[in-house]
């Protein structure tokens, strides 16, 4: 992929991150989010499971497409959702904690899934997001083993910033193969 | 700024080599090498031992079939990858009857959208495969929701299996 195409593929990122800001700050309440997404990045299924953090821990949403097949997914290092999450429930109540970042990383998927159907003019539909902390390497194969119509990976850097306080992510897109050559077309780049 | 003279370690054994096996990839060795792999999710670890020869192999399965074959990964199908693990370690002077294995992974990390649940299919289909080519099974540790890694030592044949960072278990 070259510099252009990457520099569109960012711009729809771009969209993503709007979205998910707007949505977001209604979820804080009146506190600001911001949310970017400075890199963009295609790797391909072999390389997947190292790019995103190999053996280190995560805890991730999830979420499958509907409609098409593939995957959402955010991901951070460690202890970061729990991080992003605790200002929405500060009495620590672990299971609301839990919800809580569900929902923060299901309209934050939501809003790039938007933005990418939007862009592709694909049928790309939130389906049922869901909680997973373990391995980024544990993670990403058994997402590619639920998906294999899935040949790369969208990796983006997601940088969210609450109250002053930064925390880095990432954010996964999973594409379908017909949605990542819609993708691909809309990027001028035909397969 | 000259580096401090630290204590040398004694200078009898090397450290025995660890080779690291990635997704749908296989590795035979002998004793004292170890074999490791990392994030085995719905994926299956099976290893393989003779302990006579002591020699062994270890894949990292990720599906239980297909047929979209990747180079530099032989072990990506159950349907094709246990064979070829077999010869892998008869290749290095492993006796076929002798053979055991043991497998580790096949947990189920998504409730709600696994719904085929992938790494059952996959503890299924190595099982099947194990039957087919006559090696007994001595030992699993699969299911649940968790992932695992494993290190298999070739010089006991033992496996140690770690989940979120911590020990959890020998095989």
């Amino acid at each position: 992929m070259d510099a252009l195409q990457l520099d569109a593929l960012r711009e729809m990122a771009t969209i993503g991150a709007g979205n998910a800001a707007r949505a977001l700050s209604e979820l804080y309440g009146d506190r600001r989010v911001t949310v970017r997404t400075p890199a963009v990045q295609v790797v391909p299924l072999a390389r997947v499971a190292e790019a995103v953090g190999g053996d280190r821990p995560v805890s991730a949403v999830v979420m499958p497409v509907a409609g098409t097949g593939g995957w959402m997914g955010l991901v951070f290092f460690d202890d970061g959702l729990e991080q992003l999450c605790r200002p929405l429930v500060p009495d620590s109540e672990d299971d609301l904690l839990r919800s809580g970042m569900v929902e923060v990383g299901n309209i934050t998927l939501t809003a790039y899934l938007d933005a990418l159907a939007a862009f592709t003019d694909r049928p790309l539909r939130p389906g049922i997001p869901e909680l997973v902390e373990d391995s980024a390497a544990s993670l990403m194969t058994s997402l590619l083993a639920t998906a294999q119509r899935v040949t790369d990976v969208i990796l983006m850097a997601a940088q969210f910033e609450l109250d002053g306080s930064h925390l880095e992510g990432q954010l996964l897109f999973l594409p379908e193969e017909e949605d990542l050559q819609a993708l691909l077309r809309r990027l001028g780049m035909d397969l | 700024m000259k580096p401090l003279a630290l204590p040398q370690p004694s200078p009898s054994e090397p450290d025995p080599p660890v080779i690291t096996v990635g997704l749908g990839e296989l590795a035979a060795a002998a004793a004292p090498a170890r074999l490791v792999t990392y994030g085995l999710g719905s994926c299956v670890g099976l290893c393989l031992y003779d302990a006579v020869q002591r020699v062994g192999g270890l894949a990292h399965i990720f599906l239980p079939s297909g047929e979209k074959e990747r180079e530099g990964q032989p072990a990506l199908y159950a349907n094709t990858g246990v064979e070829r693990l077999v010869q892998a370690v008869v290749a290095l002077g492993g006796e076929r009857r002798r053979l055991q294995a043991k497998m580790v992974g096949g947990a189920r990390l998504f409730a709600h959208s696994d719904t085929l649940n992938v790494g059952l299919r996959n503890v299924e289909a190595v099982q099947a495969e194990l039957r087919r080519l006559e090696i007994p099974l001595a030992g699993r540790e699969v299911g649940g929701s968790r992932g695992r890694s494993l290190l298999f030592d070739l010089s006991d044949g033992r496996i140690q299996i770690t989940s979120g960072g911590r020990e959890i278990g020998w095989l």
